[in-house]
């Protein structure tokens, strides 16, 4: 009993370490970049890492990441430990404007370039900041969907965690083209996590309260899966083709095989009129059609992912 | 033992990366557990005297915003009293509830967790709090700038543990916590008032949360609505890594520290040697596991 013991004992302590000896061995004159991820389970900033990742092996370079999972402290405690690694330049997509200024900070006095990508931030230190012209893209997401609905119907929009500027912009560029359809009415703003369950959530919510709802606009990939499985287990309906397409690219994204329930709703033979016919609104409603799109950012090119707008009659 | 996991972590650290113990990386990890650390002392509190408390994370973050809205407008000194004092609040909210209702202290303070974290997004209207111009800027130097080298956010701790160290072991109340802690019923016949001091702990909890908060808006540069959450979780396995029990009547605060060493050094040392962040999450959770059971396991040879 007593070896047991010092056998746990010694587990407890060597354990720690061997966490530490998976590090990659790496050259130390290799030139090595920081990326500091505002989520490390999000597919639009995997398919971030990814595309860094890849041009960072073109041109021979070692890629350090650490990621805040949404907890701003963290954030800044990784960039700290990224600029005590010795980095040479680094990679940030921000989660507040300016609660990770001490991070910005940290890389300045190290004289160390420190890039925004997606997200941006206040602080007097950011190199340069990366983005997409996130009203434009809110902008035009409003007009298309507008036209779609003739300009008239109740609209929702679910965007993204409060204190990110990205996520404000898309809506507010958004708000500003729909305040020119007087048709339209916007029923619903709502921030939050970058999450599908979030998603699922909120579009099952907005649905009951607006059961004539007519669009939902998502800030993210995720957020728009999640409001789908939230309208289909309400109302099972068809697909089109395209649509199945964007799943499918929605699930490589996220760098898994797809989503569990992918299968079901990917199978060629239950597309057909019959369910769509099914998944028809009732009769009174009949002439409403109802879409949904988000503003697809899983590559760094600004890029509006029409494909993932769809249509239901 | 936590002591001798800390040294452990911090020579293997050393003999896989010489970045380890660069000054800037050793304030670094100090700056880095300033916070968690004045959380974590008012957990022990709460242990030792029996209790759990859920709730200290949406308290630092409605402490923050607190002291950041009150700072915008009356300045810091009413904003960093308003902040405290709105930790306090909920932390002897917290021990009326439990101490004179009998409530479970798992359910009371999971309750205020999830109706503090509303008040604060109600208080605020989910934005973060920075004012037009940002928050005062001797403010917002005091969660980043030093004073005799060390960041003025390492000082707030480590003050607080000479104080509270001496309150827990060198006075009557201290002594009446452990025994409270160690064995309700036998300090209540020898004349402890126990709900009285089973809600104290509840107070010095809420109150160092608060602390805490105001230092996480320095050191955020704003009130943050969403600041905090699962900072719970990380203070009690601070607090358990420390070699506290779960059962009351056993921890120390400089341990509780010592645990939160340990926490931030391993995630320091996986971010220095580029280990995946999933995998940090897999070494985070067996560390813990592992360190509360060869806690477990010496304490009951010891006996």
């Amino acid at each position: 009993m007593f070896k047991l013991r010092m056998a746990a004992l010694a587990a407890a302590l060597v354990l720690p370490a061997s966490f530490l000896l998976m590090a990659p061995a790496t050259a130390q004159q290799k030139i090595t970049i920081g990326v500091s991820l505002a989520q490390d389970d999000n597919p639009f900033y995997i398919a971030m890492l990814r595309g860094i990742r890849a041009r960072a092996q073109e041109l021979g370079w070692d890629v350090a990441t650490v990621s805040a999972n949404e907890d701003k402290l963290k954030q800044i405690n990784g960039v700290q430990d990224l600029v005590a690694r010795g980095v040479k330049g680094i990679l940030i997509s921000p989660i507040d404007a300016v609660g990770v200024n001490a991070a910005y900070d940290a890389a300045a006095a190290a004289k160390i370039p420190i890039v925004s990508v997606a997200r941006g931030s206040a602080s007097p230190n950011q190199t340069i900041h990366v983005a997409m012209d996130e009203k434009q893209i809110g902008r035009d997401i409003a007009e298309w969907t507008a036209q779609k609905l003739g300009g008239k119907g109740k609209v929702a929009l679910l965007m993204g965690p409060s204190g990110a500027p990205t996520f404000s912009n898309l809506g507010d560029g958004y708000t500003e083209v729909m305040a020119k359809y007087p048709g339209i009415q916007i029923v619903f703003r709502g921030d939050g996590p970058l999450t599908r369950e979030r998603g699922v959530k909120q579009a099952e919510d907005v649905l009951v309260a607006n059961p004539d709802l007519a669009a939902i606009y998502t800030a993210n990939d995720d957020v728009a899966l999640g409001r789908d499985a939230g309208r289909e287990r309400r109302q099972p309906q068809g697909q089109d083709p395209g649509d199945r397409h964007e799943r499918r690219a929605a699930g490589a994204a996220r760098g898994q095989g797809g989503e569990p329930g992918d299968d079901g709703r990917a199978q060629p033979g239950g597309m057909g009129p019959a369910r769509r016919r099914r998944a028809r609104a009732p009769s009174s409603r009949a002439t409403r059609s109802s879409r949904a799109c988000s503003s697809s950012t899983s590559s760094s090119t600004a890029r509006i992912s029409t494909r993932s707008c769809r249509r239901r009659e | 033992m936590p002591l001798i996991s800390l040294i452990v972590l911090c020579a293997v650290t050393a003999l896989l990366t010489n970045r380890f113990l660069s000054p800037l990386n050793l304030t670094n990890i100090l700056v880095q557990s300033s916070i968690m650390a004045v959380i974590a002392m008012g957990m022990t509190f709460v242990i030792v005297g029996g209790g759990f408390d859920l709730s200290v994370g949406s308290t630092a973050a409605l402490s923050g915003c607190i002291a950041a809205m009150v700072m915008l407008e009356a300045g810091i000194a009413a904003g960093v009293v308003a902040g405290v004092v709105a930790g306090a609040a909920v932390g002897l909210a917290n021990g009326l509830v439990i101490a004179f209702l009998n409530v479970n202290p798992f359910i009371t303070t999971l309750g205020t967790m999830v109706l503090v974290r509303g008040v604060v997004f109600l208080i605020t209207g989910g934005a973060p709090v920075s004012g037009e111009t940002g928050l005062p800027g001797a403010f917002v130097a005091f969660g980043s700038d030093r004073f005799l080298g060390i960041h003025y956010l390492v000082w707030v701790p480590a003050l607080l543990l000479a104080v509270l160290s001496f309150v827990m072991h060198a006075t009557p109340y201290g002594r009446r916590v452990y025994a409270t802690g160690g064995g309700r019923e036998a300090a209540y016949l020898s004349g402890v008032p126990v709900r009285r001091v089973i809600a104290s702990t509840y107070v010095w909890c809420g109150a160092l949360a608060g602390v805490a908060g105001v230092m996480l808006a320095a050191r955020l540069q704003s009130g943050q609505p969403t600041a905090g959450e699962f900072y719970e979780l990380t203070a009690i396995a601070a607090v358990v890594l420390g070699g506290a029990s779960l059962q009351g009547g056993e921890g120390m605060l400089y341990k509780s520290v010592i645990g939160v060493f340990i926490m931030i050094v391993l995630g320091n040392a996986l971010n220095l040697l580029n280990v995946d962040s999933y995998w940090q999450r897999v070494a985070v959770g067996a560390v813990i596991i592992a360190a509360a059971a060869a806690e477990r396991l010496r304490s009951s040879r010891s006996q």
